[in-house]
């Protein structure tokens, strides 16, 4: 078990340095670094000056080990534009993501592993047809096009929720289901064929002989295995969520970092992007250790490696 | 045991079928047996002979689809099992009829404790209360022969050897005292030395218990040592039932005379059991009137074209052939 | 030899026929791949046919709701604020936005199943490098990705694919590695090297053919989502620039007008979403028909529930 964890933990760590060096020589590849972090229209004087003053002058390798030694003080940078440190700004920029995507993986959790199990109990029957054709249009819709179609109908013509902003439930309903589409559509997906594999198996059959009752069949035998590669898809869903956040928060005007990381992206704010950057994926890194630890948790057959 | 008391469990032309669109494999064509409370029945055949799925039938486990029962009926203490609704089955499953798999670390659920696995079959038939169930499943650990039963029943399937695994298989199929036992190849994943002890903690149980016992086994070995009645099953069809002794000392069936001749080869050193000529039929299209003809040396015109008669050849002793008669009487 | 590959067409032949029955039996799978026929026409033909009547300036239609075909059936899906065909301007986007996520799907399917190979093949330490690379890309985000390296380079179509493509290159690698580290060990490599096949032999002439199937199943999901993403990039405004347009552009535009002319960000996104949902109906079904396990299901008659 514990080198099941240390493997996967340095590679998930592996990851997030390969990431944080990419980025670094990725902004230094592109010609003049100076063109992410000033606006385009800046005179040749202000761009040497910032050149020089931020050491972007000096051998990349040379920058990279103060990046590196910045970096290890938080320090991620200064946003120019918002006259703040960026890892300041995208901290508080954090926990209303964290909501947002927390309650969304919940609901598309539990809602996804009721319709899935109820698929597989039938496959081919019209329960199953139906959630098929149900969750690949809801993996296969485009989040932005739902957002907005969604303000249309219930926000311009019905009135009967906020378009936009951050507040009671109200505020919480469509961004919510608008971010819950896709992981909801493919995790029926994934629980529906891993439930058909559970059911299939060997084990089910000893559990039916035994005469346990045909809810307990489902929701604890075949159930319990096959949340070995829900949790495994959940987690990579969960990192996709990122993904809509970026979209759903810019289109419902949640301050988080989605958001955030557009907007700067819009005014050319480098600072913010890189600090999102980071933030973001430390966070993947911590997730993913999660992930293997509830695997761990859920396999004793990892457990007793 | 009586030879006229009532069967506890009876199959009667039996016919199942496994539907795709493209082909039909008939599993099994009209096979028929019965056992009677206590005996030991033997159900002997190759693989693909439609045995395993004879019993699924049984235990109503087949999955529809693909699978169709397509004929037939399985009467259990009277009772007609198919028409039954499968809730008010399953309610009996564990309690009246148990069945032993063949790989008992697919038919052990590989997330829950050993101990947890005997215990629900107690509260899935009554016990409220877990702790009693989980002393029930130490007892019955320690019963079919597991050391160390009160830590083992804390250990996940993974943990257990190949033997010790069918031991706790065994446990949780007898433990509410089965009337009938039902024993996929309860032997054939193990070890040799292994497959002796299950075997005898199978007939001890048995006796204890006194369950009657569906063996199903392609090894002529076992079922000499083991059963009482034997029904040799071939392509979906049982050609030939009748008491242990007479029917291995005396079959009436080509087929059953060829599985013994071809035993011997296993005392002479050779390694495997040299397989009778030709290979087994294609389920998805078998042959025409008796399925055994293409392989039997004792086949004649009438084999190729007619479907062979159930000919009594004595008291007790049925085969379906149509030269039964003559290889009976050492043809 | 030369029987031997008389006789293989045969079997591909037989199969393909096989295959057109099968997705005849499917009723919605037969709809996904006519809908992707007729898209394949539109970027084929469209801009040709239709560019005139994209780009033609109709005051008197300005903002005509859909429905109407008072200015031509052209108009049947209204027009926008400058009174141009929404009908011809969608056929006329779908070649920007269809094109874009093939080829970039297509760019990531060769590099990635070509890297899965070498690192299923060559060896160890090869292998572990090329997958910790993936893994690098697979833990982040795709759209960040993309975001971040739009925002450093230009957003031009040809960085776009290439990011796009990026983004999807660790699907086809694992899958290729898996199945090539399975089929490795099977007879018929061993016998093809026994006969002194070169490597590049085995490799391109054994495993390519049994991998094929698989990645060409992952390749239609990957459409889908590439094209998410570009429509979600261009939507955000840092994918595809104007004038050039695609159906997530259209949306992004139509978003300013939604409470005056709803249909100029609603028929571009249904457009964006019939194909990918027939991009992924199609991949399901190719995952099951390609499956010897699950074909069965395809091939089940009807109503035969018993």
């Amino acid at each position: 078990m514990t080198r099941f964890l240390a493997r996967r933990s340095v590679h998930s760590a592996f990851a997030l340095v390969g990431l944080i060096v990419a980025v670094f020589f990725l902004a230094r590849l592109t010609g003049d670094p100076t063109n992410l972090f000033l606006p385009l229209d800046a005179s040749l004087e202000t761009r040497k000056e910032f050149a020089h003053k931020h050491g972007f002058d000096r051998p990349a390798i040379e920058q990279f080990w103060s990046f590196v030694k910045d970096m290890s003080h938080g320090d991620l940078g200064y946003s120019l534009r918002k006259q703040r440190p960026a890892m300041e700004l995208v901290l508080e920029a954090y926990p209303t993501t964290l909501k947002l995507a927390g309650a969304t993986m919940v609901i598309a959790i539990a809602l996804a592993i009721v319709i899935g199990a109820l698929a597989a109990y039938r496959p081919g029957g019209v329960f199953d047809r139906i959630s098929g054709i149900a969750s690949l249009a809801g993996a296969s819709a485009p989040d932005f096009w739902v957002a907005i179609t969604g303000i249309l109908i219930f926000s311009v013509s019905l009135r009967w929720l906020p378009t936009s902003g951050v507040g009671g439930f109200p505020y919480w309903i469509m961004p919510i289901t608008v971010l819950a589409l896709r992981p909801f559509g493919l995790l029926v997906q994934v629980v529906r064929s891993s439930m058909l594999s559970a059911l299939a198996s060997a084990y089910v059959k000893t559990a039916r002989a035994k005469g346990v009752s045909e809810r307990t069949v489902i929701f604890v035998h075949a159930l319990r295995n096959a949340c070995l590669s829900i949790v495994t898809v959940a987690g990579d869903l969960t990192v996709g969520l990122i993904n809509g956040a970026v979209i759903v928060e810019t289109v419902f005007g949640w301050p988080g970092v989605g958001k955030l990381m557009i907007d700067s992206v819009i005014q050319r704010d480098f600072p913010i992007v890189q600090a999102s950057i980071m933030l973001t994926a430390t966070a993947i890194f911590l997730l993913n250790i999660a992930i293997d630890l509830i695997y761990v948790a859920l396999d004793p057959r990892i457990r007793h490696q | 045991m009586p030879d006229n008391a009532a069967p506890l469990l009876e199959v009667a032309d039996l016919k199942i079928e496994f539907r795709s669109g493209r082909e039909t494999v008939y599993a099994v064509n009209g096979a028929g047996f019965s056992v009677r409370p206590g005996e030991t029945a033997a159900i002997l055949g190759e693989s693909g002979s439609g045995k395993s799925v004879t019993a699924s039938a049984i235990m109503r486990l087949l999955q529809c689809p693909p699978a169709f029962i397509a004929g037939g009926a399985i009467r259990f203490k009277g009772d007609d099992v198919l028409a039954m609704p499968l809730n008010q089955w399953r309610r009996r499953c564990g309690r009246e009829i148990a069945m032993v798999f063949q790989d008992a670390l697919a038919a052990l659920n590989p997330v829950f404790t050993v101990g947890w696995q005997i215990a629900e079959l107690f509260r899935a038939h009554g016990e409220r209360s877990g702790k009693k169930a989980e002393a029930r499943a130490v007892e019955l650990l320690a019963r079919v022969g597991i050391p160390d039963p009160v830590n083992r029943a804390r250990d996940y399937p993974h943990q257990f050897s190949g033997g010790m695994r069918q031991r706790v298989m065994i446990a949780m199929a007898i433990a509410l005292g089965p009337d009938l036992l039902i024993a996929d190849e309860p032997t054939t994943a193990l070890d040799v030395t292994v497959q002796a002890q299950i075997m005898d903690l199978l007939q001890d149980l048995q006796k204890e218990i006194g369950m009657a016992m569906i063996l199903i086994t392609h090894d002529l070995g076992v079922v000499a040592d083991v059963a009482d009645h034997v029904a040799v099953m071939y392509a979906g069809r049982v050609v030939e039932r009748g008491k242990v002794r007479d029917v291995l000392g005396k079959p009436a069936h080509p087929y059953t005379l060829a599985l013994l001749e071809s035993v011997p080869q296993l005392q002479q050193n050779s390694q495997s059991l040299r397989p009778i000529v030709g290979s087994p039929p294609d389920m998805a299209a078998p042959p025409s009137g008796c399925a055994f003809h293409p392989r039997c040396r004792f086949a004649t015109g009438e084999c190729k074209v007619k479907l062979p008669p159930k000919v009594a050849v004595a008291p007790g002793r049925v085969a379906e052939c149509h030269h039964a008669k003559s290889v009976f009487n050492g043809g | 030899m030369a029987q031997i590959t008389a006789e293989q067409e045969a079997v591909a032949i037989r199969r393909g026929l096989s295959w057109w029955r099968l997705l005849l039996r499917d009723p919605i799978a037969l709809v996904a791949a006519l809908w992707l026929c007729l898209l394949a026409l539109c970027v084929l033909a469209g801009p040709e046919l239709f560019g005139k009547a994209a780009t033609a300036l109709n005051l008197r239609a300005r903002n005509l709701p859909p429905g109407s075909i008072e200015h031509g059936w052209l108009m049947i899906l209204g027009a926008d604020t400058l009174g141009r065909s929404m009908l011809a301007r969608l056929i006329v986007a779908s070649r920007n936005t269809l094109s874009i996520a093939l080829i970039s799907v297509l760019v990531a399917m060769m590099i990635g199943g070509f890297l899965g190979l070498i690192a299923g093949y060559i060896g160890r330490t090869v292998g572990n490098v090329i997958m910790r690379l993936s893994d690098i890309i697979q833990s982040f985000p795709s759209l960040l990705l993309a975001v971040v390296v739009l925002y450093m380079l230009e957003p031009r179509v040809g960085n776009l694919i290439i990011v796009l493509a990026i983004t999807r290159i660790p699907s086809y690698l694992r899958v290729t590695r898996a199945e090539v580290l399975e089929i490795r060990e099977r007879v018929f490599v061993d016998a093809a090297r026994a006969l002194g096949g070169s490597r590049a032999h085995i490799l391109f002439r054994h495993i390519t053919p049994v991998v094929a199937p698989t990645l060409l199943t992952i390749l239609t999901v990957d459409f889908a989502i590439v094209m998410l993403a570009e429509s979600g990039l261009s939507f955000l405004g840092i994918g595809i620039q104007p004038p050039e347009i695609t159906w997530g552009l259209m949306v992004a535009q139509g978003r300013n007008h939604l409470s005056q002319a709803w249909w100029l960000a609603f028929f571009p996104g249904l457009a964006i979403m019939f194909a990918t949902l027939s991009a992924n109906v199609l991949s399901n079904w190719l995952r099951i028909a390609t499956d010897p396990v699950q074909r069965w299901r395809l091939e089940a008659p009807k109503g035969g529930d018993a």
